[in-house]
Order: C-alpha cells, then sequence, then structure tokens
C-alpha cells in the first residue's frame, strides 16, 4: 500500500525525500532496494523499548512484516503511549550483513567474555549456531537484518 | 572593600543566586538521573502490571474481531481496545489505551496494564530534550552548573578553601573518575 503524503504535516528538510509513505510489509519485500535511502514508512507500533524510549518496533497488521526504528537526533524518545498506534516514519534504512566473518567475530567476544559453562555463553552459541545454519541456507551467503534511523514520525489518528 | 574582597563577593552573589534559579532543573535531573541509571531494573516512566492467566477460548475464533473483543470484555477492557494485530506464533495482540493483552490459540493470555508514574514520566520527558526550547534551557542549566561548581570553590576562606581542606575534596572528587577511567576506559 503505497500513500503520498501531503497533510500530515511531516516536513522533511530535504526535497529530494520521496514523500509516498510505504507500508511495512511492502517495505520488507523490496527493502534491498531502499538501503541508503531516506524514505516514509508505516506500521503499527508494537513495541517501544523501555530503555529510553530510543526504539520502536512498526508491524503490518498480519504479523508476518516488522521493521525496528532508531530514534535519531531530532526524536527525543519514542513514549510507550503510542504502542498500538499507527505512524508514519521518515527515516534512512539501514542494512546489517551477518556473515561468517560477522559471526566468527562474535564467536570470540563470546569466548572472551564469558566461560563455557556460563549461560549467556551457551545462549550466544546458539544464537550463532542458528544463525549459520541459515546463511548456509540462504542464496546470498549472509543475512540482511534492515533497520530505520528515524528522523520524524507522526501518529496517524 | 579591597581589590581581592571583590571577586570573592561577586562569586557569592553568583553562586547564590544560579544556584536559586537552577535549584529546580537540579532536582529535576537528578530525579531523571537516577531513574534512568537503572533502566535495567525498571521502567522509570510507566509502573507496570502483569498477569498470566488460562481461558478456555475453544469457542471463539482469534481471526474474528467480535470474537477478539468478547474474549477481553471478561476483563472489562472492550471500552480501552484501541485495535489487534496478529503475531507470528499464531496469537493475537490487542492494544489498550494503557496495556495490551497476547491471547494464544492454547487460551493462554498475557495481559500487561500500565500508568505513568506521576513524577518520573515528567522529569524523564524533559530529560530527553522534548524540544528547541528545552534544548537550550538545558545547555543554558549546563552551562550554570560550571559556573556554580567554579564560583563554589571560592566562596570560602581560611583553613576550609581552596587551599586548605578544600582542596583535599576537591582532589578526591576528580581522582574518583580518573580512577574509573584507569581501570575501565579502553
Amino acid at each position: 500500500m503505497f500513500i503520498t503524503l501531503g497533510f500530515f504535516g511531516l516536513t522533511a528538510q530535504d526535497n529530494s525525500v520521496d514523500k509516498t509513505v510505504i507500508s511495512v510489509e511492502d517495505f520488507q519485500g523490496k527493502a534491498d532496494n531502499f538501503v541508503g535511502k531516506t524514505i516514509y514508512v508505516s506500521g503499527t507500533v508494537d513495541h517501544v523499548c523501555k530503555h529510553g524510549g530510543k526504539k520502536v518496533v512498526i508491524v503490518s497488521d498480519d504479523g508476518e512484516a516488522s521493521l525496528k526504528i532508531m530514534a535519531g537526533d531530532k526524536i527525543s524518545k519514542f513514549d510507550k503511549s503510542i504502542e498500538g498506534e499507527v505512524i508514519h516514519v521518515l527515516g534512512t534504512v539501514k542494512e546489517l550483513r551477518v556473515d561468517e566473518a560477522y559471526l566468527l567475530n562474535w564467536e570470540e567476544e563470546v569466548k572472551g567474555h564469558h566461560k563455557a559453562e556460563d549461560p549467556e555463553y551457551k545462549e550466544d552459541m546458539a544464537k550463532i549456531a542458528d544463525l549459520r545454519k541459515k546463511i548456509k541456507e540462504s542464496d546470498k551467503g549472509y543475512l540482511s537484518f534492515f533497520s530505520m534511523d528515524g528522523i520524524e514520525y507522526e501518529v496517524v489518528k | 572593600m579591597g581589590k581581592k574582597k571583590k571577586w570573592r563577593w561577586w562569586f557569592r552573589v553568583i553562586h547564590r543566586d544560579v544556584g536559586y534559579f537552577l535549584f529546580g532543573m537540579t532536582i529535576i535531573y537528578s530525579l531523571s538521573g537516577i531513574a534512568l541509571n537503572h533502566l535495567n531494573d525498571w521502567d522509570p516512566s510507566y509502573a507496570k502490571i502483569n498477569n498470566k492467566i488460562h481461558l478456555d477460548i475453544s469457542s471463539y475464533d482469534l481471526s474474528k474481531k467480535e470474537d477478539v473483543l468478547k474474549i477481553i470484555d471478561v476483563f472489562g477492557e472492550q471500552k480501552n481496545y484501541k485495535k489487534h494485530i496478529k503475531k507470528r506464533n499464531g496469537a493475537v495482540k490487542v492494544f489498550l489505551k494503557k496495556g495490551n493483552f497476547v491471547i494464544f490459540p492454547s487460551g493462554d493470555v498475557l495481559y500487561e496494564k500500565w500508568k505513568r508514574r506521576p513524577v518520573f514520566h515528567a522529569v524523564n520527558y524533559l530529560h530527553y530534550n522534548p524540544g528547541k526550547w528545552w534544548l537550550w534551557f538545558s545547555d543554558f542549566f549546563a552551562a550554570g552548573l560550571i559556573i556554580i561548581a567554579i564560583t563554589g570553590i571560592f566562596i570560602v576562606k581560611g583553613k576550609n578553601s581552596i587551599t586548605g581542606r578544600g582542596l583535599i575534596y576537591t582532589i578526591l572528587g576528580i581522582i574518583i573518575p580518573i580512577l574509573f577511567l584507569l581501570l575501565y576506559y579502553d
């Protein structure tokens, strides 16, 4: 679903920003195309991080698509009261690529910080093993995790 | 009034009056600072109640809004309904005005209610610089603290001054953060 902004009051400073609002489900299917770009995305706020309200997760109504949004300099914090609301967010899309080198580095860090019998060690190693399995199953040889650095947002009533 | 006496008098006046003016801000930032230091232990902005119960929902269809509303009405929460979404595990998450339900197909229901903490929600809101004007005011506050600190160490004369007992405390207060830096800073 694409909506063109015009009456929501969001004020992108850069006139080159495309004001089309992309739903989070549409974003998920084409996320590769948006990396590094500043775009508008909409979705329902599923969760606001209690650690300072600096992170929010928006989802599609069918629960299949989600996107993590970090509060940028212009967003002081996300308040918990927006959970369950639909928001339009302007932000820059980022990609975290998790490949074998990333996992090896993570493994070294876990070994350096925890003993093999620590619960954290076992938990992290299980996560690493799971990601390694997914990488092997993927065509690209790495996994992509997308997020957004939020510039501004508005609750849609 | 000699020359030396004059600057000390001004320092005392500045320290006193700036201190009065920034009293409120000092309390706001101190309270929110303590609150935010312990984010891992609590949510300083909201008080929460979490419950888990089991309901027989075999006669309800979670894909129908009217059935979801009937389930939350068991708790008298239909009036607070905002919307609901599906979760990947087959559960349904229902957002309320001040809370949420997660209803699993098994009948397990997680129920969270929250309310704003009266003082901490407000001071935390201010701590996170809610607007441009507040940003400038909080910068002014920070500069004011530097002024209070500098004037404060020079307003007392005698054995408790910055050349006596005051010097020991001042050095101790500087050594503690330096020690932390030496021990933990990469």
